[in-house]
This record gives structure tokens, C-alpha cells and sequence, in this order.
């Protein structure tokens, strides 16, 4: 995926299938934190990420464990005034992005063209510190000394597989065999709890592959999505990163190890 | 992904440079109040109106400094809602605390359950069995598994008390 290096694993590609990576933070609402206040936000990047769009808000997530799904489960939502918006924050070639909302905090890396461009994770996750330490003090200084309170961390890597056809999965992904399949598409979803040394559930990785094609049909793709989630250790920012460190070391092993030796020659792993 | 992703979800193709995009995400209402997606759940209507009405509740509801439902709290709740529902067990009763936190009360055939959400994975929960005086008190954070054997054996004490 990844033209990251990490000192543990040494894993990297001059030419990896990577689109996306994302680092999102998730935090409780701050009291007196309204939507008008969205522009005072951007004024603390808006040198960095002078465009914005406006989107609808994300949901939260809160990952639990022990839970077995049910079928006739209700899927509850708060269904608030549509004053909340979510807001991307675009750097001018739209590579970097920044997301808010009233308790989300999202930042972006996307592949705009080749993959040059690519920043690396460790440059990707400072300045993804800093901004948060950045919104941090705002809080403190315009909420009467009121601070982020995060609940929820979780840190994504999308990649996206050209094919010519579905049955070539299996010669990129060692865990999905469609070689007798003439599939017409492709959906898959798999979740792994990962455990802290005393054996207590930590975070959740998701391994999500879907079939993708172009919009006049032609070209067909795989999006392979490797996703680490979870509440970090304590509400505070540094733990919060930790876990971010934690996930992207566990997703670059993941991915390694669910590619094929075929795949990591195309992609040139060194 | 699901809609809670901050993915973008916008794909180039290197090849041709068409844009391969599938969208997700969206949440727009008009009205602030609980609604579930799920029509056959049997929790639906109960809680839906129960949580609307909560929503509501204006500083000092009580009579006293009764705050505001805590928005954080009621999500985090929401979503703990859909991991205990229990097919055959009727809907928890709901109570809001004058804190704006949110207690989940199960009375069945002598099983009692109380769960507190105090906060995202900050659960205090107890019961008190058939035949026991004592309560058992346990606090929760990220594993719900005892709360789900809980809801297991509330649903077999209201399935006795309907034989009964």
C-alpha cells in the first residue's frame, strides 16, 4: 500500500495501489461549540486549506466487542436541526483535506495523479497533530478553558487494484479466490478484535474489498480498505496518536501479509 | 464504508484518468428527534418516541438544576441500544440523570437490570436476581459481553413469567 517505512517493518513500494489515507478523530461535543463557529475554525488553516465544501454530518462510531450482530437490531440516529454541516477544508490541489464538524476531526491524504506526491505517514500524522493541537487551543481560549475529549480514533488506508476481470483477485489478495467465479462483482467484509498483552479488547480492523467501475462501464477495479478503530487509552491528544501509531503499524503488517508475492513485485516492494 | 467514514471514496483511474466514485455518507434531517431504520425491530416505536421526548427536556426540567440531555452521552447510548437489543425482550424503560446522563431499567419476573451510561465507555451497570437480595455491580467500558449475557437472561425471566 504503502510507500511508508516503518521502523519495525521495513515494508515499503515504489508503485503501491494507495488512494487514501485517512486519521480521524472523534471527540465529545463541546458545550457552546455551534455551527457558526465553523468559520472561525477555518481561519485557524485556511492559509494551509484556503477551499471549502460543505457536507452533510457523519455519524459517530463507538466500537464495542463481545457484541454478536442481531438481525432485527434497530439502527438508531439523533436526527438534529440541519443546522450541523460538515465542512472539508481543501488544500489548493486538493491532495490535502481537512474535515470538521462540531465532534470530528478528519484529515485526508488523496492520490491526485501519480503517486509522487505521497507525503509519508509520519509527515501525514505531525501535521495532522498539529492542527488538532492547534483547534485544542482554540477551544481553551474562545470556550472558557473547555478541551478536546476524544472517544473515538481510527486510521484507514484505501487502496484501490485496477483488474481486467474479478477472477484476478486471488492473484493480488491471498485471502479471496474467485479464479472459478465469472463474478460480476465483489463484496467482502471481515472485522478482527485486536488485544492489549492482558488479553482486553482494544480496537476493531476492518477489512473491507468491494468491485469498482468506471462510469462508462469499462474499466473495472478493486477498492481494498484496511480500517483500525477504537477508543485509545486515555481522552487526551497523545494517546490519541498513539493509537493512531499502533493502527498504521498493525495495517501495514495486515496488508503484507493478505498480498500476494505476485502483487508486491508489480507494485515494486523493497 | 459505512456512513460513519471520513473516506472521500473518490477514485482516479491511472490508466485513462476517468473517475471511478461511489458516494456515501449523508445525514440531513429536518427535525431534531430519534427515529430507527430498522421497521421490524420491536424496540422501534418504544424508544424512538421515548428518546424524542427526552431530547426536549429544557435546564432545570426537574424542578432543580436538571441539565440537558447530553448529546455525546445519548449517541454513545443509541449505539449501545442496537448491541443489546435481545429478539423477545421487551424495550428498556428510560431514564434521563439531572446530570444529562441516561439509565436503562429492565424489571422482569424479579430480574432487575440498571445500566447508567455515564459516558462514552463509562457504563455503571448492576442487577439483582430472582431470589437474591444482592445486587451485582459492575463497571463497563469498551467489552459489553456481561451486559449481553444479562439481556439474555432478562429475556428468559420475562419468557417465564409469560409461561407462568
Amino acid at each position: 500500500m504503502i510507500d511508508d517505512t516503518s521502523a519495525e517493518n521495513e515494508i515499503s513500494f515504489s508503485y503501491p495501489p494507495l488512494n487514501e489515507v485517512v486519521l480521524d478523530i472523534q471527540f465529545a461535543q463541546i458545550p457552546g461549540l455551534l455551527s457558526i463557529h465553523a468559520n472561525e475554525v477555518w481561519e485557524l488553516y485556511k492559509k494551509e486549506y484556503p477551499n471549502i465544501v460543505e457536507q452533510p454530518l457523519l455519524e459517530p462510531a463507538f466500537e464495542k466487542f463481545g457484541a454478536v450482530p442481531q438481525m432485527n437490531a434497530p439502527n438508531f440516529s439523533v436526527a438534529r436541526p440541519p443546522v450541523g454541516s460538515r465542512y472539508w477544508f481543501m488544500t489548493t490541489d486538493e491532495k490535502g483535506l481537512l474535515q470538521y464538524q462540531n465532534d470530528r476531526i478528519i484529515s485526508n491524504w488523496r492520490k491526485q495523479g501519480d503517486f509522487s506526491g505521497y507525503p509519508r505517514y509520519e509527515r501525514i500524522s505531525s501535521d495532522f497533530r498539529k492542527n488538532i493541537t492547534k483547534f485544542n487551543e482554540y477551544l481553551k481560549q474562545r470556550f472558557q478553558g473547555q478541551f478536546l475529549k476524544i472517544n473515538q480514533v481510527e486510521i484507514s488506508y484505501h487502496n484501490v487494484i485496477e483488474i481486467d476481470n474479478f477472477r484476478e483477485v486471488g492473484e493480488f489478495l491471498n485471502f479471496l479466490d474467485l479464479a472459478h467465479l465469472d463474478a460480476e462483482g465483489v463484496s467482502f467484509n471481515a472485522g478482527e478484535v485486536i488485544n492489549d498483552k492482558q488479553g482486553k479488547p482494544i480496537a476493531r480492523l476492518s477489512i473491507i474489498v468491494n468491485s469498482l467501475y468506471s462510469n462508462q462501464g469499462k474499466d473495472k477495479a478493486i477498492t481494498f480498505t484496511l480500517a483500525y478503530r477504537g477508543k485509545p487509552n486515555s481522552e487526551g491528544i497523545d494517546d490519541a496518536f498513539r493509537f493512531l501509531d499502533d493502527g498504521r503499524e498493525k495495517i501495514i503488517t495486515k496488508f503484507n501479509g493478505m498480498t500476494t508475492a505476485k502483487a508486491h513485485q508489480l507494485w515494486e516492494k523493497y | 464504508m459505512n456512513m460513519h467514514s471520513g473516506s472521500t471514496s473518490v477514485f482516479t483511474n491511472t490508466r485513462n484518468r476517468n473517475v471511478i466514485s461511489s458516494a456515501k455518507n449523508l445525514r440531513a434531517r429536518s427535525n431534531q428527534s430519534v427515529y430507527a431504520s430498522y421497521t421490524r425491530s420491536a424496540w422501534k416505536d418504544h424508544l424512538n418516541s421515548k428518546f424524542t421526548e427526552l431530547l426536549a427536556l429544557e435546564p432545570g426540567w426537574d424542578g432543580y438544576q436538571g441539565e440537558k440531555l447530553n448529546l455525546t452521552i445519548l449517541d454513545f447510548t443509541l449505539s449501545l441500544l442496537e448491541d443489546l437489543y435481545c429478539d423477545g425482550l421487551s424495550a428498556p424503560s428510560v431514564i434521563p440523570g439531572s446530570d444529562g446522563t441516561i439509565q436503562l431499567e429492565w424489571h422482569q419476573n424479579g430480574y432487575d437490570v440498571e445500566i447508567d451510561v455515564l459516558n462514552p465507555y463509562d457504563i455503571s451497570a448492576c442487577r439483582k436476581v430472582p431470589g437474591s437480595e444482592d445486587y451485582e455491580d459492575v463497571d463497563v467500558e469498551k467489552d459489553i459481553s456481561i451486559l449481553l449475557n444479562w439481556m439474555t437472561e432478562l429475556k428468559h425471566a420475562e419468557e417465564l413469567a409469560h409461561v407462568g
